[in-house]
């Protein structure tokens, strides 16, 4: 299995006010997630269907010997299942005490940015102020910083 | 310094080892006065800290073996003991301890106690 | 978690496991068997529970042991009769210390007069007259002040006639009384002309007035730089210390003691031997020597210096004097004692002696520590120079390094001698010397028996040689090794329960990898590579050999679950006015320790159950003829990889009419179903169903025995119960030896792998060849042996798209509970195996239908059907 690890004690540059995201492409948006949370990349190799549960949780995969459940990124927007292939990448996150899998398109750069860089959601779309914890600039190009208690929350899950 | 602990009681000695060890002893630790005169024969120790009532061997025995042994004569034994009534403690004495801790005691005190007595 | 916390867990834990055997020990009393020892051991179960107790201040808790423990003491030792009425207040007792210590570990407050009958009772019991004013003592004994208050030495009269009378002794003739009496009568008849000699020779004369006046500042000369300090003899506390023979067999040590002082003021010592006697009269282990410490600070008081000699009251005569409490006369006495004898300045903090000569004025020398420890350090160890006389002396001692003779007794009694020689500076050096020993052996850290024990050399021809002669002897101990290997661990180890699990896991997963070997050795292999197979069989055999082991170490006896339940009876008894025995039998069945964990619950709700509604009440009892004491038997015993454990009572039976009853009323049971009666009995067990219409005191607390299912469900067991009118109910658990590994079908649906509890397959059968049938709403029920079965399409259930034909699917019969069946269909069977369980919430959620994950030996994950759930589901939740 070709995984990726990534450290978690990687050099900080720019220091206490720098914050390091991983960046990853769900179609053409690019999205990212704090790298102190991930905790490791790796090609999507299938996964357990788990029945009776969310549409967006595409299944169960064996992380060295724990059950880690994979949320599909783009279901979780509400943009339809992901067709995975082995291009597709899951970035597994520790949230809270828990290990998840996201299901993204590709992983593509680790950016350094300022916190004070960080813009609000603009108000509007419920999901996106939902889902999103603010947005940076990075090249000219928008990256949506994901806010990973809100996408694994249960806020509509056994109701 | 190796103190040897004596109590029936996980909690105590527990607590004696995290106080001891704090303040740089050496511990070891015996559940009753039978393993304790084991753990002596085997062990030099500096200071001994014994609870009273134990099963197997209670302390007020244990206390008498050390002293019979002929090897542990000016060995400080303190005794560990929540009757301030007297009559235990006497026993204690009388048997040949050097001294007394109250449970609970208080580290700092369970420390000065300790050099107190100790060569 | 702090390390308070985990003090407090360990406490918490040792109580739970004080209690069991509080209780077991009652019990046994309670039936007869009074044996000293078991009154011993109750008495120190709550001796301990109240030891800890104090240490983390649970006062009530205390308080309430303190009473219990003083009963039981005087219970152990006869003072108070070991009644039946006595032994019920204790077992009572014991379950209030259980409530003090739940409340403790819940971080409640019961109420203050919580037990307090109780507590009046044990006062009462142990003190007919004043049971009241032992309360108060309650308080005192549990002060959290750790010194005890230092009591008075007692004999102080006496001991100040005996200080007058050997004052007066002194004053009349100081020197020369002081060197009879030390030591030179020993050889007054022999060699009286010759020591008559030598004194004339001595060059130092003792001028006790001129010491007095000067003495008036005693003077100490500090160890490094030789500043002199001055302490004013009117300023001083003025404590005379004699020991007696017990505070050395004690291992009390004198230089200790001034250590300690020194810790509270500025402190002088001076020894005082002359009560040493003649050497034939000499005994080695007596304390001849008696010291004067000079005291100064403004924190001493008399409290404070009893507290120096709080070890040793009784052991000592002591006699405190404050700052100008002694007269000219007295203080001339003191320092004619002084000035015949060594002083000794001790520090608190290196504990380096410091000495002065005895008159500096006499003779116009100050002697540094620094010089006479080089001196001394020069004639020490090794060098064979000691007098003749002395030699078989020091010989005998060194012999005898256990001798706990006290070295600064020692040290006095050659410094006694010392004036008798013509360099009377080396008599501080002695003194120096030893309490240097000390010192050294301290720093050392030697064994504490190394104290330097002390020779005799009470002879000495030569001022120097004999001194350097006693000293290898005093030395000698320290050499002993402090250094020895480690104690090896005794009998048993604590082990986080979280070890043991990754091993249990990793063992799992061995065991799955190793049939997944087995499982892919085909006929050609094994013709092929038969060391291989045989191997692989080896393999088999140790794995599940480690496998046991492995769980061996998580198997507990259910006896710390079963220890709960008699208090729980005695409770149910008193509250029902019912009669009722609980019998327990193979308590030391082991089963996993999370199983154990897991069936307390279950278990109290069966107990109380049949104390509630198995047991009839007394007057029933009596009408059918039965013993007034009901039974309830509770037993655990092993069947081959289950544990069943079973309450049966010899009650009335379930009332099936009424049970049936109730369950159509709130519909478990559709109103045209004729269920049997085995099915009705084990309607109890079914959710939403209670039978107690008035929600009794003791089992209905909003729950009912579905909750006992539910419970065991969890970890894998089943309920059953069975029922005889008018002659009793016997309920069945049958549980997993161990949680970890699970004996599982695999299977496929819609490609997707997953498991099914083997324990739960009645049988498999090809969906060709099954009868079904269908309900007016569209289910399908499988025909089998004239009974319908719920059958779930696990590819319907599951919401997943199947392709296999129909014909082609198989039907896996299961039991869900009790007799309840349902059959699963599933597209493929794919073999047995074993799985390690694994939680899919560790990471996500709980999920319908699925009791957990496990991974394959592909590193795939399967999931778990959850029999039961899928079968309760549709009937009691909504069937989506």
């Amino acid at each position: 299995m070709e995984a990726i690890e990534v450290s978690e004690n990687g050099h900080e540059p720019g220091g206490a006010n720098s914050i390091q995201l991983i960046a990853f492409s769900i179609g053409e948006q690019v999205y990212g997630v704090e790298i102190t949370t991930v905790r490791e990349i790796r090609a999507w190799n299938g996964a357990t269907p788990l029945p009776n549960t969310r549409e967006y949780v595409r299944g169960v995969i064996n992380l060295r010997g724990t059950i880690v459940p994979i949320f599909d990124l783009r279901a979780r927007f509400g943009d339809g299942k992901t067709e995975a292939t082995k291009n597709h990448v899951v970035v597994v996150l520790s949230v809270g005490d828990k290990w998840i899998g996201i299901l993204v398109d590709a992983v593509s750069d680790i950016l350094t940015i300022q916190r004070d860089d960080i813009h609000n959601v603009p108000e509007g779309d419920n999901m996106d102020a939902e889902l999103l914890n603010g947005i940076i600039t990075h090249d000219n190009r928008m990256v949506g910083l994901i806010d990973l208690d809100t996408v694994v929350g249960k806020e509509n899950v056994e109701s | 310094m190796r103190v040897l602990t004596v109590d029936d009681s996980r909690t105590i000695l527990a607590m004696l080892q995290h106080t001891l060890a704090g303040a740089g002893y050496e511990v070891l630790q015996a559940e009753n006065g039978q393993e304790g005169l084991d753990v002596l024969q085997n062990e030099p120790v500096d200071v001994v800290i014994t609870d009273i009532n134990m099963p197997v061997m209670d302390g007020i025995e244990f206390i008498k073996n050390v002293r019979a042994s002929g090897k542990h004569q000016s060995l400080p034994i303190l005794i560990l003991t929540t009757e301030t009534s007297q009559d235990k403690r006497d026993q204690g004495r009388a048997a040949g301890g050097t001294g007394w801790i109250v449970k609970p005691f208080d580290p700092d005190k369970l420390l000065s106690v300790i050099k107190k007595v100790s060569h | 978690m702090s390390e308070l916390d985990e003090f407090k867990a360990t406490y918490f834990d040792e109580c739970s496991e004080l209690l069991i055997e509080l209780e077991e020990q009652f019990i046994a009393i309670e039936e007869g068997d009074q044996d000293t020892e078991r009154l011993n051991a109750v008495f120190r179960a709550i001796h301990s529970i109240k030891g800890g107790a104090g240490a983390f201040g649970f006062q009530g808790l205390v308080g309430f042991a303190h009473s219990f423990e003083t009963l039981l003491d005087y219970v152990r030792d006869g003072r108070v009769e070991l009644t039946e009425d006595v032994i019920t207040l204790c077992i009572r007792s014991v379950d209030l210390v259980a409530d003090f210590v739940t409340a403790a570990q819940e971080n409640r407050e019961l109420g203050a007069d919580y037990g307090a009958d109780e507590k009046r009772q044990f006062d009462l019991l142990c003190n007919p007259d004043a049971a009241e004013g032992e309360e108060e003592a309650d308080g005192e004994d549990f002060d959290i002040d750790f010194t005890p208050v230092a009591v008075n030495v007692g004999n102080d009269e006496g001991a100040d006639a005996a200080e007058a009378s050997e004052s007066d002794q002194f004053e009349e003739s100081p020197l020369e009384d002081d060197l009879n009496a030390a030591l030179m009568d020993n050889i007054e008849d022999s060699d009286e002309e010759a020591l008559a000699e030598e004194i004339a020779n001595a060059d130092v004369v003792f001028d006790v007035d001129g010491a007095i006046e000067q003495d008036m500042y005693a003077q100490e000369v500090d160890t490094e730089d030789s500043d002199v300090i001055e302490m004013p003899l009117s300023d001083c506390w003025v404590v005379v210390f004699r020991p007696l023979p017990a505070l050395y067999e004690r291992a009390n040590d004198p230089l200790l003691l001034f250590r300690e002082m020194s810790i509270i003021g500025e402190t002088v010592v001076r020894a005082d031997i002359r009560d040493i006697p003649p050497l034939q009269d000499f005994e080695p282990f007596q304390p001849y020597c008696s010291w004067t410490l000079f005291v100064q600070g403004d924190d001493v008081t008399e409290e404070r210096i009893r507290e120096v000699f709080e070890f040793v009251e009784g052991d000592c005569e002591i006699e405190i004097t404050p700052p100008g409490g002694i007269s000219e006369q007295q203080a001339a006495q003191l320092v004619g004692d002084i000035s015949a004898s060594a002083k000794v300045v001790v520090t608190p903090d290196e504990m380096t002696p410091v000495t002065e000569e005895p008159d500096v004025q006499a003779d116009g020398e100050e002697v540094s520590f620094a010089a006479l420890a080089g001196e001394l350090g020069v004639t020490g160890l090794g060098e064979d120079n000691a007098a003749d006389s002395a030699e078989p002396v020091v010989e005998t001692v060194a012999d005898e390094p256990i001798a706990k003779e006290p070295s600064a007794d020692q040290s006095v009694s050659d410094s006694a001698q010392a004036p008798s020689e013509p360099e009377e500076d080396k008599m501080p050096e002695l003194e120096v010397q030893s309490l240097s020993d000390m010192v050294e052996v301290e720093k050392a850290s030697a064994p504490a028996a190394s104290a330097p024990t002390a020779p005799m050399p009470v002879e000495s021809d030569t001022p120097s040689e004999p001194v350097a002669g006693s000293i290898p002897a005093a030395v000698t101990p320290k050499a002993a090794p402090s250094k020895s290997p480690e104690r090896a661990p005794v009998q048993s180890i604590r082990v986080d329960l979280d070890k043991v699990d990754r091993v249990v896991n990793m063992v799992g997963e061995l065991v799955i990898t190793q049939s997944m070997l087995t499982q892919q050795m085909d006929e050609t292999l094994r013709e092929k590579y038969q060391e291989l197979v045989r191997g692989i069989e080896v393999l088999a055999q140790t794995t599940r050999g480690l496998q046991d082991s492995v769980m061996a170490i998580r198997a507990q006896p259910v006896k710390s679950v079963f220890s709960r339940m008699p208090r729980l009876v005695r409770e149910l008894a008193s509250k029902t006015g019912k009669k009722i025995k609980l019998e327990m039998v193979g308590e030391q069945t082991e089963i996993d320790k999370t199983v154990i964990e897991q069936l307390s619950d279950p278990l109290t709700h069966m107990i109380r159950n049949s104390a509630d509604h198995g047991v009839e009440s007394i007057e029933k009892r009596q009408a059918a003829g039965k013993p007034e004491q009901g039974t309830i038997r509770l037993s655990a015993e092993q069947a081959g990889g289950n544990i069943l454990i079973i309450v049966e009572d010899d009650g009335a039976g379930i009332n099936r009419e009424r049970v049936l009853a109730i369950a159509k009323e709130r519909g478990v049971v559709a109103p045209d179903q004729t269920p049997s009666d085995e099915q009705i009995d084990n309607l109890i067990f079914a959710p939403g169903f209670s039978t107690a219409t008035e929600v009794s005191d003791i089992s209905g607390r909003g729950v009912g025995m579905d909750v006992v299912l539910s419970n065991i469900k969890k970890i894998g067991g089943s309920v059953h119960v069975r029922s005889q009118p008018g002659r009793g109910t016997r309920m069945t658990l049958r549980l997993p030896l161990t949680l970890a590994v699970l004996d599982v079908m695999l299977v496929s649906v819609a490609g997707c792998p997953y498991v099914v509890p083997l324990s739960s397959i009645v049988e498999t059968i090809q969906a060709g060849k099954a009868e079904f049938g269908r309900t007016p709403s569209g289910a399908r029920l499988l025909s089998v042996r004239g009974e319908y079965v719920q059958v779930a399409d696990l590819a319907t259930r599951f919401a997943m798209h199947t392709t296999a034909e129909e014909d082609d699917r198989f039907v896996v019969l299961c039991e869900a509970d009790g007799s309840s069946k349902i059959a699963l269909v599933v597209d493929e069977i794919i073999g047995q195996q074993q799985v390690v369980i694994k939680s899919l919430e560790e990471n996500y959620e709980r999920i319908d239908g699925i009791a957990g994950g496990t991974i394959l030996g592909d590193g795939q994950v399967a999931l778990i059907v959850d029999v039961q759930g899928l079968k309760s589901g549709p009937n009691h939740r909504n069937a989506a």
